[in-house]
This record gives C-alpha cells, sequence and structure tokens, in this order.
C-alpha cells in the first residue's frame, strides 16, 4: 500500500501536480524585455524592409520561408512599441516595414489589400493587421496622413464581412474576387480587431456596426460553424478587439461569456506552461516549452481579457485573477528571453539577443507577440503592484 | 448550500458503507472492530484531516502549485480512488485477519477514513470553499462512519456492498467536477 501511494504521488508530482514557477515580475522589466525584442527586429529588418523570418541560433544561419501576414503583425509590434510606450525611436522601423507592405498591395475601387509576393492570393490577416498597425502607428505619432490608406484596407475588410458577421479569408487577386466560403480562424479576430480600432479612431463613421456584427458571429457561432474542436478558439485578436470595444460600447452578455471561456483557456494554459521545464523529463511528461509566438499570445490575451474585466462589472470576479496570470505568463517570457551574456555564444550575437529561442529556433513573430503581450502587461503590473 | 455540496464531496471520499465493508472483509460472524479500534481510527483520521485543512496553503505553497492545478490533481486522485470503490466494492485496504486494536490505525484511521481522496478533498475544498465548512464536512462522517462501525454486525453486506459501489461512481462524479472547475478556473 506505502509503495502505491509512493508512486501515485511521485506520478502526480511529475504530471499534473508539477511545480508552478512563475517567479516575479516588474513593469520595468517588461519594459526592458520589450525593449530587447524591438532591438531584435530592427537589427533583423533587411534593406528592402522585410524581416529575418526564421532564425537558427546556435548555427548562425537564416532558415528559408517568409509570411505576409507575419511581416504585417511584426510591423503592426513596431508601431504599437511606439503607441504603448511614447518611445518613437521604433517608428522608422516600422515605416520600412510598412513600405514592404505597400509595394504588395492589390488596389481597387476605393480599396486595398495585402498580397503575398509569392501569391495571387491576398490573405485577409495581412490586411487587417497592416491596418492594426496604421491605427498604431496613428496614435503614436498623430500623424493622419495615412487616413486614407486605413479607409482603403477597412473598406476591403467590409468586403470580406458576410451576413452574419463571419470573414472570408483568402481573396484571389488574379480573378479580383473573394474565395466564397473560406475562412481562417486567425484572420476573422485580426479583421475584428482591426474594425474596432477604426471605430475608435474614426468615431462618427460607424465601424461600429461591423465590429459587433463579427463579434457576435465570434462569441457564438464560429466555433461550431468553423469546427473549433476544443472550443473556444484561442483567440487573442477577438480578446484584443473586445477590449477596445468595451472603450466605446457596453458589451452584449454572449461577448461576455465568450471573453469569460476565454479567460479560463488562457487562465489554464498559462498554469500548465508554468509546470514546463526545458530538460527531456518535462518534455516527455509535458511536452515542450510552447514558443514564444504562442505564450506571446496568451499573454496579450490575458493583458486584454484584464482591461475587459476591468471596465465590465459583470467579469469583476476574475479581475485579480487574471491580474496573477497576467504577471506569471509574463515572467515566464522574460526568463525564457536570450540576454546579452547568453547570446555571446552565438556566431551571431545580434540575432540572438533579445530574442526567444525553442530547439534553437527564433522566429520573427516569437518577438512580435512576446513584446505586445509585455507591453501590454505593463498596465497590469503597475496595477497590482510586483508580482 | 455549499456545507451541503462538501458533505456530498465528504460522503463519497469518505465512503462510510465502503469503509464498513472494508473492515469486516474476513469478519464474516466476529463481533466486530474494537470500539476502542474505532475510537483511535477516528481520532487519526481527525487530526490528519485537522492538519490537512490547516496546513492547506502552506502544502500548496511548498508544493509550488496554486489552488486551480491542484483541484486537476485532486481531481484525479478522487477519480482513481471512486474508479478503485466501483470495481472492488470497498475503498481501500481491508482490515486483515480477525479483529484487532492495531486495526484502528491502519487501515480504519489510514487509508479508510483519511485517505488519499479525503485528504486531498480536504485540502484542495479548504482552499476554496474555507476551513471551518470542509473540516466540518469531513468530521461529520468521519463521526458517521465510526457510529455505523460501532453498531454493525455485519448484516445486508450485499446492501452495504451496493451502496459503496454507487458512493464510488458518486465520487467520480465529484472528481470530474473538481477537475473540470480548475481546467477551467481562470
Amino acid at each position: 500500500m506505502v509503495l502505491v501511494w509512493a508512486v501515485g504521488a511521485a506520478a502526480l508530482r511529475l504530471t499534473l501536480a508539477a511545480p508552478q514557477r512563475c517567479g516575479t515580475m516588474t513593469s520595468s522589466q517588461a519594459l526592458s524585455s520589450a525593449t530587447a525584442a524591438v532591438q531584435w527586429i530592427e537589427r533583423a529588418q533587411k534593406p528592402d524592409g522585410s524581416y529575418i523570418y526564421d532564425y537558427d541560433v546556435a548555427s548562425g544561419t537564416e532558415l528559408p520561408g517568409y509570411d505576409a501576414v507575419r511581416h504585417a503583425g511584426v510591423t503592426m509590434g513596431l508601431y504599437y512599441y511606439a503607441a504603448l510606450t511614447g518611445d518613437r525611436s521604433s517608428v522608422s522601423a516600422g515605416d520600412a516595414g510598412l513600405a514592404w507592405l505597400q509595394s504588395n498591395l492589390v488596389e481597387e475601387d476605393g480599396w486595398a489589400a495585402v498580397k503575398d509576393p509569392d501569391s495571387t492570393i491576398a490573405e485577409l490577416g495581412s490586411t487587417a493587421l497592416m491596418l492594426a498597425g496604421l491605427e498604431q502607428r496613428r496614435v503614436a505619432t498623430g500623424d493622419d496622413s495615412f487616413d486614407g490608406l486605413m479607409h482603403e484596407l477597412a473598406r476591403f475588410i467590409l468586403s470580406m464581412q458576410n451576413a452574419d458577421g463571419s470573414m472570408t479569408g483568402y481573396f484571389d487577386a488574379t480573378a479580383m474576387t473573394p474565395i466564397a466560403g473560406s475562412r481562417s480562424l486567425y484572420f476573422t479576430g485580426e479583421a475584428f480587431w482591426a474594425l474596432t480600432m477604426m471605430q475608435t479612431a474614426f468615431p462618427d463613421e460607424g465601424w461600429g456596426v461591423a465590429s459587433k456584427r463579427t463579434a457576435t458571429y465570434i462569441a457564438t457561432q464560429r466555433d461550431t460553424a468553423e469546427d473549433v474542436s476544443f472550443p473556444p478558439w484561442s483567440d487573442q485578436w477577438a480578446a484584443y478587439g473586445l477590449a477596445e470595444m468595451t472603450t466605446w460600447t457596453r458589451l452584449t452578455d454572449a461577448e461576455v461569456a465568450y471573453a469569460r471561456s476565454l479567460a479560463e483557456r488562457y487562465g489554464f494554459m498559462t498554469r500548465y506552461e508554468s509546470q514546463r521545464r526545458d530538460d527531456e523529463v518535462s518534455k516527455l511528461l509535458q511536452g515542450p516549452e510552447t514558443r514564444a509566438a504562442g505564450m506571446g499570445t496568451w499573454l496579450e490575451a490575458l493583458d486584454s481579457l484584464w482591461r475587459v474585466s476591468k471596465a465590465d462589472p459583470r467579469l469583476g470576479d476574475i479581475t485579480a485573477t487574471l491580474g496573477e496570470r497576467v504577471g506569471c505568463a509574463a515572467s515566464i517570457l522574460v526568463h525564457r528571453q536570450i540576454t546579452r551574456a547568453e547570446a555571446a555564444k552565438d556566431p551571431q550575437p545580434q540575432f540572438a539577443e533579445g530574442a526567444w529561442a525553442r530547439d534553437g529556433v527564433t522566429r520573427m513573430d516569437d518577438q512580435q507577440h512576446a513584446l505586445a503581450g509585455l507591453l501590454r502587461a505593463r498596465a497590469v503590473l503597475d496595477s497590482s503592484g510586483e508580482q | 448550500m455549499e456545507f451541503l455540496k462538501l458533505l456530498v464531496v465528504f460522503f463519497a471520499a469518505i465512503n462510510p458503507a465502503g469503509v464498513l465493508l472494508a473492515m469486516r472483509a474476513k469478519q464474516m460472524h466476529s463481533v466486530g472492530t474494537p470500539r476502542i479500534a474505532i475510537a483511535i481510527g477516528a481520532a487519526v483520521a481527525v487530526v490528519l484531516l485537522v492538519l490537512a485543512v490547516v496546513l492547506d496553503a502552506r502544502i500548496l505553497d511548498s508544493l509550488d502549485i496554486d489552488a486551480e492545478s491542484f483541484r486537476i490533481a485532486a481531481g484525479m486522485i478522487l477519480a482513481a480512488c471512486g474508479v478503485y470503490t466501483l470495481w472492488a466494492g470497498v475503498p481501500g485496504s481491508r482490515a486483515p485477519g480477525e479483529p484487532r486494536m492495531a486495526h484502528g490505525l491502519f487501515p480504519l484511521g489510514v487509508p479508510l477514513l483519511a485517505g488519499p481522496a479525503s485528504l486531498a478533498a480536504a485540502v484542495s475544498y479548504s482552499v476554496d470553499q474555507g476551513r471551518g465548512e470542509t473540516l466540518g464536512a469531513a468530521i461529520a462522517w468521519v463521526v458517521v462512519s465510526g457510529l455505523l462501525l460501532a453498531v454493525w454486525r455485519g448484516r445486508w453486506r450485499a446492501g452495504a456492498d451496493a451502496i459503496s459501489r454507487v458512493t464510488g461512481a458518486l465520487l467520480i462524479v465529484v472528481a470530474a467536477s473538481l477537475a473540470i472547475s480548475g481546467i477551467k478556473a481562470v
């Protein structure tokens, strides 16, 4: 009997009841970490405005591949840094990234969309994130010279929106027509967030109507309509959008319920991640550590949902817990970031420092999502003091 | 309402009918467990349950695990105990041989009255629902189990077996609820 208990306890200790280490975290640490990530992106930018996409830190080699959606996201991240910190040093790199996007635009009848240069398909997500980036640029600089382009991008998003609020994901740039029935679980949330920020930026133009239509779809229909196996779909973009919506409208009960379900999902993922270790036993029993592009999105979502809970009393009961999860996720991210000292041993330290790598490889959106999450986490950390 | 829920949880975790069967598994016609052994078993169980409740947060802190994650682990423990009871008809070790005073410590005190299920539930619910109500519900079933054991003469074993197995099923339900609440907790 004693042996059974001992084996059982050991099994639990190694699996479900593994120790959690969230560490301590301050707002200034979050900012330093985000700044290091921005500086990695700036160093990784090429003359044409694109970025190193996939990079093997240990061997110092760039891996093949590129993605316009992630390019738009990283560019948005540079503007986001400026918007949230007031430090405009990242705007010039953002503008170079923006120029790359502008060189890949498809334009017609008052709308514009981003097309991957190696494809004939325009993806809704890259257009939405380009718009989100311009919205952040506008906040950061006060410059309204891109307002016309913003409206063109937003009109493309509207043209891809269906009556039920769902979004057609892909546009055939050869036939110049949306690909009917195409969907992307990522693009819908990205488009939703971009539309909510259009309402904030241009409150008299009615962008909120389209925003609410997609919010309702996401909250009530998407998981079923798009065959999500374990609902809700982990959508940090939707969380961003809901947080933005609370600044200009009251969420419906369904949206609040959806926000709560997202919080439950991200809270669990964060707790589980905090039990993982970068060792073989943990990898075997609990799986490998989540890459920063994933964990960063969790932090972005938790940050956003914390804002929703602060703004809406119906979620007030989870504000404190969300704050704890934000502190935990942020501390995990910061402690996994490659420091200058750690980077010194790599072949090209400038492409290692400030990055997050898993299995020795970093991808540009690892830095984007982590920095965005950490920047937003500062408000939570400041609100609750040191975690 | 919460106390009633805790009474259900600890009824399932301690399983009075299963305790009776386990203590008389090999004592078909004997006089039963000595009352002094029952008192020892109940006292040991109460001490362990009090320790679990009083040290609840410290136990979790020392394990570096938060309350929500422990709920999941506790749910797994309860589920395993429930499955065993459903299968075997008793919630743990059976009393060996003829009644002896030593049976009060083992198996009555540990693991029948204070076993993996009741102790894990005590730590988890104490953190989430409060120490007083948790301890009250747990001790109530320790006392009830002890009283039943003192007066039971081994009749209606088939009925006790059925109740014990159903209680095991109930423990699985409680376990699922606990684990899911841990998973869904923010």
